[in-house]
């Protein structure tokens, strides 16, 4: 499992919900390259094998290490502190939502979602960062 | 400063590998949760102080340059020694990030950036080493399959190198010196280049450009207007290149082989479908240079690494003997051989 050496942009999704895995995954792929990881410390791993996205999605409860936790993370990490995350979450509480991007996310995007208009916030963060 | 590398059983130990006085400072004042820093002169020092003393080194913290002795080489070094697996952290002032993922793959596994801070410190160190048995981290180790060069390959490498630089000594010794006269700096330059099995070496060459503070291996494969005016005649008649004798003498490089690349390109090419050009002898000719249609112009990138990958299928010594005589025709053909290079 890794990264491809296409030059579409590259998408790592963290989510441990099969269903929503496969939705992302599915919608995501046709514009992007997509790899799934189950939890925030395969997501880690991943990384730390040298497969560095151009963007990270997250779920925020998920096992073993929880979108926060996956977030700080990479934020204290001088390798891996300018990949953008959005955090995608079933929590819509505002509170949440301020801690999420205080925590360095750039988006918040609560579930249930309309797909079209999470790529369409995908396009902005890219587009923002020249990729 | 007493010097007491010793910790109680058990305790987990930081081990600081030639690091700054700021640097000690900083991870002294972090919450690191009891464990104990020590810091070391060097990697020697550490590896023969944790057999003797029996220290459970449970992180490893260097300061340098990624490419410099305390960043990638001492990962690598540590691997071959088969040193316990530990995080390994990096402390560097120049962050290039277009070698990250080759920091990563060499298995360093974060880096900070001076200034350092205490909370990243902190939150990087602790959950590295909490959480590092369950960070399932697969492409270190094991699962890497390595390539050595067939002893005939390096038999030959050894008798042709050693007789072309015993011919060829007055001719280098002449133009060392008319390289000096002609410009300021050294007669023989080195770049970072990545050869067979991904080891990265000096390779050497001789200096064809005026010096510039400023010069990354890059800059100084374009051909340029720093370039002198012996460079433009040793880059021509590929002279330039024949330093790279010694890289085969010291075993970086042998003679017919895959071109060594420069690390931003290699780091391109480790993919499943590429990776497989450096299973194979790093070599000074090789079948890009001889392949006629390479003379008639560019050929693509794709092209070129396919015939890499097509060469690391079928090496075998009569294929590089082949390979070998062909390059003489191929030197006095029109085009340079280094055009994309």
């Amino acid at each position: 499992m890794g990264f491809t050496n296409s030059t579409r942009a590259k998408i790592l999704v963290v989510e441990d919900d099969t269903f929503m895995q496969k939705i992302l995954s599915t919608f995501l792929s046709k514009n992007y390259e997509v790899q799934v990881c189950d939890n925030g410390l395969d997501a880690l791993s991943f990384l730390q094998d040298g497969n560095i996205p151009d963007l990270i999605m997250t779920d925020l409860n998920t096992p073993k290490l929880n979108g926060f936790g996956l977030l700080d993370q990479i934020k204290a990490s001088d390798l891996f502190k300018d990949i953008p995350i959005i955090i995608l979450s079933g929590e819509e509480g505002s509170d949440k939502k301020t801690k999420g991007l205080n925590a360095g996310a750039e988006d918040y995007v609560s579930k249930p979602f309309n797909p079209t208009e999470l790529e369409a916030r995908v396009k902005v963060i890219l587009r923002r960062l020249g990729k | 400063m007493t010097y007491n590398p010793t910790a109680p059983k058990n305790q987990q130990v930081i081990a600081l590998v030639d690091c700054d006085r700021t640097t000690y400072t900083m991870l002294s004042i972090c919450n690191l949760q009891n464990r104990k820093i020590i810091e070391f002169k060097s990697a020697a020092d550490m590896i023969s102080n944790s057999e003797k003393l029996q220290l459970n080194i449970v992180t490893i913290v260097s300061q340098g340059d990624i490419m410099g002795p305390m960043g990638i080489p001492l990962v690598e070094s540590l691997n071959k020694k088969k040193f316990q697996k530990t995080p390994f952290f990096l402390v560097t002032n120049n962050l290039d990030m277009n070698i990250c993922k080759l920091a990563l793959r060499a298995g360093i596994t974060d880096i900070f950036k001076i200034p350092i801070t205490i909370p990243k410190l902190e939150t990087r160190i602790n959950f590295m080493i909490d959480n590092w048995s369950d960070l399932n981290i697969t492409s270190k180790g094991g699962k890497k399959k390595s390539y050595a060069v067939p002893f005939a390959t390096r038999l030959f490498d050894i008798l042709v190198a050693t007789f072309c630089t015993l011919i060829f000594l007055p001719f280098f010794l002449i133009i060392c010196i008319l390289i000096k006269i002609s410009s300021k700096g050294p007669a023989i330059y080195s770049s970072l280049k990545v050869g067979a099995d991904y080891k990265i070496f000096k390779q050497y060459k001789f200096r064809i450009t005026t010096v510039n503070n400023s010069t990354s291996p890059v800059d100084y494969e374009s051909p340029d207007a720093r370039m002198t005016g012996i460079g433009k005649f040793l880059k021509s008649t590929k002279i330039d290149e024949f330093p790279q004798l010694f890289n085969v003498l010291k075993g970086n490089m042998s003679i017919v082989g895959n071109s060594p690349l420069p690390l931003y390109e290699a780091e391109k090419l480790t993919t499943d479908k590429y990776i497989l050009r450096f299973m194979a002898p790093a070599g000074i000719t090789g079948s890009w240079q001889v392949e006629k249609r390479f003379n008639k112009g560019r050929i693509s990138e794709e092209s070129r690494w396919i015939l890499d990958s097509n060469y690391a299928q079928n090496q075998s010594f009569m294929i590089d003997m082949q390979l070998f005589l062909r390059t003489f025709p191929a030197l006095f053909k029109k085009g340079s051989i280094h055009k994309i290079e």
